[in-house]
């Protein structure tokens, strides 16, 4: 554990100084991805503005939902950001080149690979935080605990789904739908989702951990929902893990020869 | 004369559309992403409406302009990288030297390509919202003009990703100018909400800007009809006008720039 640790903060630093190598190109994106965010929210101002609660939900709301969600999000692709270039990674034969290394090769896939719009997301979502009526110390540490549970949800799955192609191909277009389903999800009110949808955004599109759990624990303070969180974090990620690793398996190298730089 | 040099565009736009069509593959993709909006947005706007009509629009109204705006937004044929990567690279030459004009060129590619997509997801869309909804706030005559105000609104389109391509001549990176573009597309060209919702001032400027021709005005012409398209009409052409003949002057100005090494 310590040394996977270790190995994601080296590579942290690694790209994020070969990034900063080309200054605009990261100012670029990373203040693209904050305008961006500011841009969705939009959508909602105009809404909130027509109708003024949508299922006991206001723009205060929504705002702290933004905050976990790009903050989890940033997370994930910050540290794990080959997270959903690995569909592609298996297709090309790629994976031969971290199978080579003493590096256990899942962990060391996926954080070899930093992504620029998501530091916006990061920055954008802490920034947002203390714009909402939840602004506070004690409810700050608990924005960055949910947040890297909620980002370790939102991986796991992703890494099952990314996964899948070892078993059935090519499953590019079903690995894109993925982020995008669990994020429109997340990004709405969940009040609005109720029976046979509730169970699905808790099971096989895990949106209710990856924003509804996490702002309800800041709303109101609840060790046993946290725990719950925590529970579906290990999961998710235990999985996860599982899925790859029988995949690999199956496996078949391309003889593909890669230089990695 | 006007005959044979319109037939060379038309042979682009067919090679292309025949083309697209080969690769249905390609549209499942889309199709997942397209079918999942409408799922998801579906419940916000059933919980929105719930009391009623909102600026003249009902839940069904609602769903339907959604679903014709997104299929405009997911159609279009993205060109702006390939016509910069052209112009960095000098590659560009290859088309100037023939026998074609090469913003007609680029035109009869992006509206075929365009127009495949488009109809493909009016079709996806619409079927999805008839088996779902049994309600359809459109007529056969609302069909057509809407497509006639679609294609307008995608000529609109193509001459701001003409414009964002061509700033190559000019700026190294371009895809900043693309992110801010669509970005616009997203608020004031109404998207995901009508531009009827918006507080007046911000209704009365996206009036003035050609954004909201792009897909606000086709998407209200499908569901009000004639008396819209007579509205709308006329400003969309004006706009392919005036933003037609800037981009025509732009790439005059844009060409003469271009220094070619030979090789």
């Amino acid at each position: 554990m310590k040394k996977l640790l270790k190995l994601i903060w080296r590579y942290f630093k690694f790209n994020l100084s070969a990034q900063m190598e080309y200054r605009a190109n990261f100012l670029i994106q990373t203040v693209g991805m904050i305008i961006n965010d500011v841009f969705l929210l939009f959508f909602w101002w105009i809404l909130f503005g027509k109708v003024g609660v949508i299922n006991d939900y206001g723009m205060d709301d929504m705002l702290l939902v933004y905050a976990v969600v790009t903050i989890s999000f940033g997370i994930s692709q910050v540290f794990f950001g080959n997270l959903f270039n690995m569909t592609q990674i298996i297709i090309n034969g790629e994976l031969d080149s971290y199978l080579l290394l003493p590096q256990e090769p899942l962990s060391h896939l996926l954080v070899s690979r930093i992504s620029l719009g998501a530091l916006g997301d990061l920055v954008f979502g802490l920034a947002l935080f203390f714009f909402t009526s939840y602004a506070s110390v004690f409810n700050f540490f608990l924005l960055i605990i949910v947040s890297i549970l909620a980002s370790f949800v939102f991986t796991g799955f992703n890494i099952i789904f990314q996964s899948l192609t070892f078993y059935i191909g090519n499953a590019t277009s079903l690995a894109s739908v993925i982020p995008d389903s669990i994020l429109t999800f997340s990004l709405n009110p969940h009040t609005l989702f109720t029976g046979v949808v509730r169970i699905i955004l808790f099971t096989i599109i895990p949106s209710m951990y990856f924003s509804f759990m996490p702002v309800s624990i800041i709303k109101h303070f609840d060790g046993l929902s946290m725990l719950y969180l925590a529970g579906a974090a290990v999961l998710f990620m235990v999985v996860g893990v599982v899925v790859f690793k029988s995949g690999l398996k199956k496996y078949e190298s391309g003889n593909l020869i890669v230089k990695r730089m | 004369m006007a005959m044979k040099s319109l037939k060379k565009y038309l042979t682009i736009f067919q090679i292309t559309f025949v083309n697209d069509l080969m690769y249905t593959r390609n549209f499942i993709g889309q199709f997942m992403f397209f079918g999942l909006f409408l799922f998801v947005y579906s419940f916000l706007w059933r919980a929105v409406f719930k009391d009623g009509q909102i600026e003249g629009f009902s839940f069904v109204k609602m769903m339907w302009y959604f679903m014709f705006t997104e299929s405009i937004m997911l159609a279009k044929f993205v060109f702006h990288r390939e016509m910069a990567q052209d112009i960095k690279t000098g590659d560009i030459a290859y088309h100037l030297n023939k026998p074609y004009s090469y913003m007609l060129f680029m035109y009869a590619k992006y509206m075929s390509s365009s127009l495949v997509r488009m109809f493909m997801n009016l079709l996806f869309g619409s079927v999805i919202l008839f088996v779902t909804l049994h309600e359809a706030p459109i007529t056969p005559v609302n069909l057509i003009l809407g497509v006639f105000s679609s294609i307008t609104g995608l000529t609109i389109n193509f001459t701001f990703y003409f414009l964002i391509g061509m700033s190559a001549f000019w700026f190294e990176e371009n895809t900043a100018f693309h992110f801010i573009y669509s970005k616009f597309l997203f608020t004031v060209g109404g998207l995901f909400i009508p531009i009827q919702f918006f507080p007046d001032w911000l209704k009365q400027l996206s009036d003035k800007l050609p954004f909201m021709y792009i897909l606000n005005a086709p998407a209200k012409v499908y569901i009000e009809g004639v008396d819209e398209f007579i509205r709308v009409f006329p400003l969309q052409l004006l706009h392919v006008c005036i933003w037609g003949g800037l981009i025509g002057m732009l790439f005059i100005v844009g060409t003469k720039k271009l220094a070619i090494n030979g090789g």
